[in-house]
């Protein structure tokens, strides 16, 4: 008898089929993973099987923990297989954590909860389990506060929570989606050692295939609510019988067509630039203190060249784009952009800088302003000309890049809120090439997308790098998306670029410490099913 | 991985609507906002009574068919005071709640485009007002300043002024940060545009809701000032001094005092019902009820 144990499970809000007909099994020390894209109802399978349903959901079907329904059992009942014996790790380690209890508490409010010890007891508990997990009290003390950690260790927490009464079931909802690649690989292997330990069963979701493959026994591909497919992980990918599996496969590892072009002037020189964060003073009197976000950063890039940025989160990527799109002052260096040095650039020359390069974000959903219609934000950086163009050359304007990102002209009087994610990342890669930049710099353009969403956003960079010989500065934490569409990769560490070449040869061969951690920890499919 | 900010909930406004009128305390707070509203409009063109009208032969009568809410002691219909009495209401704490948000939200909004020590300063300056309590001081200044409408008005409208400049200054710092401004920046747009096209539409739901809330503080304010006398002046009508003149007719007329009580009570609560019932729909964090 397995120990979850889920057989049928329908799941409807009003009309709406969240869940279809969806069985499977997780025995003890067994891990099997659920992947699925946006709204396949992973979620909602992991909160069923913790009895969590948001109001208002009908299940029908049945939800077997060590024999008993779930969905027949008593909410006060549910509470004691909460956290006792169901344990569950969330994707945002920082509202996962209460922001106001040190971590000692935090851990130690189930033990105490559920074994009724004593406070003291529950926190030589805690202290123990919080050392399991890599954090030992000598050097993260129980009484640290949530922000005082930084992300990696706040997940670690968040398990230690889940782990700390030895649950028979870990539910972890993409537990590491938050997180860079290397922190992403350290907290896997430790989900992996204490299943492995302790004998528990864990439900394992994530959006990422090579994960899933990493780290599972069993597989469960859910399209729409409804299983496609589910068997043993890695006979599952490697025979891929399905289309929907094959699909998912060949959109993570999507490389678009690229056409070569010649190398042309350069475009963007960027010389020693700095930036220097004020850090709070300790008291009023002490010396004022300074954090260096960017520190001594040299590069170029090329006419028409689609250079990455890679590095963990952290490095001073998101600053050095700011930096260079003149949002942020350096502190030091120049930022020369077809020869003009926009530091010292007076406002006609600032404008005539930035009408060359524009950015696209990676939160499609927070790169617009929702009380505006498309039209108006795709043309707000027509601000830029120095002569204003009519409502009617804008609009004309508006609805040459929306066909240029493969959009149609309706979308021009409607909100952002009427588009899906990878559409709305369609639409911010309109906004940017409406002054006709040549360079666009692009924060993580592609990661808040799902994989098949991701390769069409994908094909619109490459396309327009090879018909407008738009250069590029992409910056990812994902290797994966720097081979697929860029000839050049500069690697960020601590501030500095600690290492640059053509990037299938650096992430091939990469020679800077910082290079080959983040190479080593990226989840690789292939590799992973040749094993 | 920044994931959507779910502290800033922005919904398109025929929704707003489509929700507010399913809340209960929305609708009736609509309804009895509207009723005061209503009879301070009518009284514009018409009233059962001329409120100046002095007839002693009529004086104190309980509520009957002549005189719908009776009369004072010097035989006034009190209908037509409490409608009169409305309308002073309500101008008085619509033009206080205007002096606070056209002063105060600008000012909000600039602390929060520029930081730093202008920021500092002018938030400092709110707290030096916000230190003096704000009926007292009203009090104080209608004292100095002669009694009158239009000086309770300015003495009531001074004190609204730092709570809009606290309310935008946090509505707009929570709006800086977010990508959409970055591309605003990018797209060369200056503080003051990006202010006008982007800030200020997306907290228009939290002006909206401290509007509502200031609006009945207002009218209980003005309503204070009045039964000390320092509202609008006689012949006047205003629901303050109705209450203070009752007060010594309260054993033979109780009448008097009641409808003036109640006109006060129904606008106040309606207006706070109202507003409770906006910030369920449009800030959920706050929500008491689920």
């Amino acid at each position: 008898m397995s120990l979850l144990s889920i057989r049928n499970l329908t799941l409807k809000f009003g009309d709406f089929n969240v869940l279809d007909n969806v069985s499977f099994d997780i025995g003890a020390g067994e891990i099997l993973g659920i992947v699925g894209e946006s709204g396949s109802g992973k979620t909602m399978t992991a909160l069923a099987s913790i009895g969590l349903l948001p109001e208002g959901a009908g299940a029908e079907g049945e939800i077997l923990f060590d024999r008993r329904n779930l969905l027949e059992m008593e909410d006060t009942d549910l509470c004691d297989l909460r956290g006792d014996d169901i344990g569950m790790v969330f994707q945002e380690p920082m509202t996962a954590l209460n922001p106001v209890r040190t971590i000692g508490d935090q851990v130690a409010e189930g033990v105490i909860w559920h074994t009724k010890v004593s406070k003291a007891e529950a926190l030589t508990k805690a202290a123990q389990m919080l050392e399991r997990v890599g954090l030992p009290p000598v050097d993260v003390p129980l009484d640290r506060y949530p922000h005082e950690l930084s992300g990696g260790q706040r997940q670690r927490v968040v398990i230690a929570i889940a782990c700390a009464l030895n649950p028979k079931l870990l539910i972890a909802d993409e537990p590491t989606t938050a997180l860079d690649v290397v922190l992403q690989a350290q907290i896997l292997d430790l989900l992996k050692s204490l299943v492995k330990e302790r004998g528990t069963g864990l439900m394992l979701i994530s959006h990422d295939l090579a994960v899933v493959a990493s780290m599972a026994d069993k597989i469960v591909i859910l399209q729409n609510g409804k299983v496609v497919e589910a068997g043993p992980a890695k006979q599952v990918l490697r025979e891929m019988r399905q289309p929907y599996t094959r699909q998912l496969a060949t959109a993570s590892t999507y490389m678009p067509k690229r056409v070569k072009r010649p190398q042309g002037s350069i475009l963007l020189n960027v010389s020693n630039a700095t930036r220097d964060y004020a850090l709070p003073r300790k008291s009023i009197f002490s010396k004022q203190t300074f954090f260096r976000a960017v520190d001594e950063v040299s590069l170029t890039i090329n006419e028409g060249e689609m250079v990455a940025l890679v590095g963990r989160s952290g490095c001073g990527k998101s600053t050095l784009a700011r930096i260079i799109l003149a949002l942020h002052k350096p502190t030091s260096g120049t930022i020369e952009l077809g020869g003009i040095n926009i530091n010292a650039a007076n406002e006609a020359e600032l404008r005539a800088a930035r009408r060359q390069m524009q950015m696209v974000f990676q939160d499609p959903y927070g790169s617009f302003n929702p009380r505006k219609t498309v039209e108006w934000l795709v043309t707000e950086p027509l601000n830029l000309l120095d002569v204003k163009p009519s409502r009617d050359e804008a609009r004309g304007l508006a609805s040459n890049v929306l066909s240029r990102v493969g959009l149609d002209t309706n979308a021009l009087n409607r909100y952002p809120h009427q588009f899906s994610g990878g559409q709305r990342q369609r639409i911010a890669i309109a906004r940017a090439l409406i002054t006709q930049p040549k360079l666009i710099i692009a924060d993580e353009p592609v990661s808040a997308l799902d994989v098949s969403i991701r390769a069409q956003v994908l094909d619109v960079f490459a396309e327009l790098n090879a018909t407008l010989g738009l250069a590029c500065l992409f910056i990812t934490h994902d290797l994966h998306v720097a081979r697929a569409i860029t000839d050049r990769v500069l690697v960020m560490s601590q501030g500095r670029i600690v290492e640059e070449g053509v990037t299938f040869q650096v992430l091939d061969n990469p020679q800077s410490d910082a290079a080959k951690e983040l190479v080593n920890a990226a989840p690789d499919l292939a590799k992973i099913l040749a094993a | 991985m920044a994931l959507p900010n779910p502290n800033i909930t922005v919904l398109p406004t025929r929704d707003v609507w489509a929700m507010a009128t399913r809340s209960p305390a929305f609708v009736t707070g609509l309804i009895l906002t509207s009723i005061i509203l209503l009879l301070g409009l009518i009284s514009l063109v018409w009233t059962p009574y001329d409120v100046s009208l002095v007839t002693i032969a009529e004086r104190l009568k309980t509520p009957s068919h002549s005189h719908l809410f009776g009369t004072d002691h010097f035989g006034r219909d009190i209908l037509s005071m409490i409608m009169v009495g409305a309308r002073n209401s309500i101008a008085v704490a619509l033009v206080a709640v205007g002096i606070g948000v056209i002063i105060g939200v600008p000012l909000g909004c600039w602390a929060a485009a520029r930081g730093g020590l202008i920021d500092a300063s002018l938030m400092r300056g709110n707290d030096v007002v916000f230190a003096f309590p704000a009926l007292l001081s009203a009090v104080m200044i209608t004292a100095i300043f002669g009694p009158g409408a239009v000086n309770a008005i300015i003495a009531i409208g001074i004190f609204n002024i730092p709570v809009f400049a606290r309310v935008a200054r946090a509505g707009a710092m929570a709006i800086w940060p977010r990508d959409f401004i970055l591309a605003a920046r990018a797209a060369g747009k200056s503080r003051m545009q990006i202010t006008l096209e982007h800030i200020l539409p997306n907290m228009m739901h939290l002006l909206i809701v401290q509007g509502t809330i200031q609006f009945s503080l207002g009218i209980l304010a003005e309503a204070g000032l009045s039964y000390l006398g320092l509202g609008a002046q006689p012949p006047s009508p205003s629901w303050g001094r109705m209450l203070a003149e009752a007060q010594t007719m309260m054993s033979i007329g109780p009448h008097t005092a009641l409808f003036p009580g109640l006109a006060i009570v129904i606008s106040v609560l309606g207006l706070n019902l109202m507003g409770d019932g906006l910030r369920d729909v449009l800030d959920p964090k706050l929500s008491r009820s689920k």
